[in-house]
């Protein structure tokens, strides 16, 4: 193994005092304005994390406002209160077949919602973040990625999730393929049959030593995902590798629950920079991007609907 | 550390280390590589600009964007040279400059306002809740304790059957039907549910020495159940940990289970002004059954003693107010010395129940 060539490029730059006061700040102006405040809260927060993570000296900036996620947010209330208003009036109709229907259309709208939320935030979040000026995007095809989404659910659900892996695996493929950092292109070149075996020597070892192999098992899936991540400039390709150990995650996670718990919660802060240092600083690359031939191609989205409908499903994007 | 500036022409990720002078119109950026041609920003055309942590970023034209990112000292009086322009509105400036005193204001407005709910707004609605509750589900809930409690305890049938008779012989006043079950245990002890069960441990029949101080004990049970503190008790305490589960919604476990207990010492303090309030209608329970108040008295007295002799840190947890407070309280009362003839019919049940448990 050549472990010399990989250099950390990235730096998170956090600070605790920093990200405790802007979530306190945060919090009480959504508790205040019953939760109007919280579009702002999101976009205030993800300005501070993508804007502490650094790439070779430079920070990331997320272009991101209050107002783009507060339209979106307004959108997406919009789907699912509409949703349950559609499911509610079929279920007051009192005839078992509407009601049914209404039940059934319900919960295949929530699963078309979810590849759609998906793609909606990967839009708007690559599309409002830049590096040096130059903007990602992403050029996944609604109809492609949803009709896909649903057939690999469906293989999911037939073969009683076995098959999630390979899902998984297929969803990341399209994702990362569509993404564009100008014209930088990503793959991801992992095997559904390696993340399923992963899986499964996780389930079985955890169990067996009860718990504590964990640790390793987290660390052996996020070695999964970057290393396989494949970043391509000039028909050149530059190889990611994890180097987060088990021991840093026991710490870590460890350490946060303590810190959390001692804090009554106001030190959430202080826990999600440590996590953000060691995910960001445990990322290695074997060369650097080459930002002189790195040029701007991609097309403005405003679009936060997708992002805020995956908040409020409790899908985590990037 | 001098401020560092940075220009990126949106069309490439080339970096150019710049410095930048601001006029009343216009932004001037030179780039350090090529100070003779400063590039000209209108100050019309900048579309935004803001602060991110120590981090200035502005951006010109339309999209893509030339921007510039300045970290260090200079990128906050950047901010503020920027501000004052009309232009673009920024009000994010006003909050920036007085940061600490407006997040402490806030602070203060957001603790003020949790505590005024978790001590007084939630328990109140919690407590007006309980007229909701419609009484044969408080009497349900009453009797799926009991039963519960039954399962890991021996009731004392026949002092039961004959305390119940006590009970029948006396005036309660109450829309509840109260039942008294007396429970095989050496503890001093006597609680009630809601909707009308109440538990008397044998441990404390066994203490009392007269009729009068039993009718003190079930008048005072009998007011929990008719004034319903404890389904006031558990509405309060579920508002007020619906709103801890709220404030600290993203810790689970151990951290709930802390504060869970904190929560305890509340409903302590909330138990012992019940307990006066029981007292005060048991006492008035009394007169109107005709027995002398003074059997309240011993009762306490007899309560005080028990309590002097179990360990010291178990005062600390007492949901009963300091006896002695407690005993005062009834002293205070104007009539506490009227005297009532003897109720020969309850002397004579008394005694049966005494007989059962010895």
């Amino acid at each position: 193994m050549e472990n010399t060539s990989f250099k950390k490029l990235m730096k998170f730059n956090g600070d605790h005092g920093q990200l405790v006061g802007l979530r306190i700040i945060n919090n009480l102006l959504t508790a205040i304005t019953l939760g109007i405040y919280y579009p702002w809260a999101r976009a205030a927060y993800l300005q501070y994390i993508y804007g502490e993570t650094e790439y070779m000296g430079t920070r990331f900036v997320f272009h991101g406002t209050g107002k783009e996620m507060f339209i979106g947010f307004i959108k997406a209330i919009g789907i699912i209160v509409g949703l349950y208003i559609f499911m509610l009036i079929c279920f007051f109709s009192q005839v078992a077949v509407i009601a049914i229907l209404g039940v059934i259309v319900f919960y295949i709208a929530i699963l078309v919602i979810i590849p759609i939320a998906i793609h909606g935030s990967n839009k708007y979040r690559l599309s409002r973040t830049s590096w040096r000026g130059i903007h990602f995007g992403y050029r996944g095809i609604l109809g492609e990625f949803l009709k896909m989404y649903l057939v690999e659910i469906l293989l999911t659900a037939v073969t009683f999730g076995i098959y999630s892996s390979w899902m998984h695996v297929k969803v990341n493929k399209y994702i990362k393929s569509h993404i564009r950092f100008g014209n930088i292109e990503f793959s991801f070149e992992g095997e559904g049959t390696d993340l399923f075996l992963i899986k499964l020597k996780g389930a079985f070892l955890t169990i067996l030593t009860l718990g504590i192999y964990s640790f390793w098992y987290y660390k052996e899936l996020v070695a999964f995902e970057l290393n396989h991540t494949k970043i391509i400039q000039n028909g050149k390709q530059i190889n990611i590798r994890s180097s987060i150990t088990a021991g840093q995650i026991f710490s870590l996670l460890i350490t946060n629950y303590l810190i959390i718990i001692f804090t009554l919660g106001i030190g959430t802060g202080i826990a999600i920079n440590r996590v953000m240092r060691t995910a960001i600083e445990n990322i290695e690359f074997d060369t650097e991007i080459d930002p002189n031939t790195l040029v701007q191609t991609e097309d403005e989205y405003k679009n936060a609907a997708g992002d805020d409908l995956a908040d409020m499903l409790d899908i985590s994007i990037i | 550390m001098a401020s560092q500036c940075f220009y990126y022409d949106g069309l490439t990720a080339q970096r150019y280390e710049c410095t930048i002078h601001i006029s009343d119109e216009c932004v001037y950026v030179y780039i350090n590589s090529n100070t003779n041609h400063p590039i000209i920003w209108n100050r019309n055309l900048i579309n935004h600009f803001d602060l991110n942590g120590s981090q200035l970023i502005i951006k010109y034209g339309a999209y893509p964007h030339q921007t510039i990112e300045c970290n260090g000292e200079d990128s906050i009086l950047f901010f503020d040279q920027l501000s004052k322009s009309n232009i673009v509105k920024q009000t994010k400036s006003i909050w920036i400059k007085n940061k600490i005193t407006f997040a402490i204001s806030l602070c203060f407005a957001f603790v003020i306002i949790c505590l005024t709910s978790y001590f007084f707004i939630l328990p109140w609605i919690g407590e007006q809740s309980v007229a909701l509750i419609p009484k044969n589900a408080e009497t349900e809930l009453g009797n799926s304790i009991a039963e519960s409690i039954l399962q890991s305890s021996t009731e004392e049938d026949s002092a039961t059957y004959y305390t119940n008779r006590f009970l029948s012989k006396l005036q309660t006043n109450t829309s509840y039907s109260i039942q008294i079950t007396v429970i095989d245990s050496k503890e001093i002890n006597a609680f009630a549910l809601p909707g009308g069960r109440i538990f008397i441990y044998s441990g404390i029949i066994k203490k009392i020495n007269s009729y009068q101080e039993l009718v003190a004990l079930i008048g005072h049970e009998t007011s929990h159940v008719t004034e319903q503190h404890s389904l006031k008790s558990i509405c309060r305490s579920a508002a007020s940990s619906i709103f801890i589960s709220f404030l600290f919604g993203d810790i689970t476990g151990i951290s709930s289970g802390i504060l869970a207990q904190a929560d305890q010492f509340k409903q302590l303090n909330y138990s012992r002004e019940l307990e006066t309030e029981a007292d005060n209608k048991g006492f008035e329970f009394m007169i109107q059954n005709k027995t002398s108040p003074e059997g309240m008295v011993n009762l306490l007295t007899l309560l005080k003693t028990e309590n002097e002799t179990s360990p010291s840190y178990m005062k600390y947890f007492s949901t009963h107010p300091e006896t002695d407070e407690r005993i005062k309280n009834i002293q205070s009362k104007a009539n506490v010395s009227l005297v009532f003839d003897k109720n020969e019919e309850l002397i004579q049940i008394f005694n049966k129940i005494k007989n059962h448990l010895d």
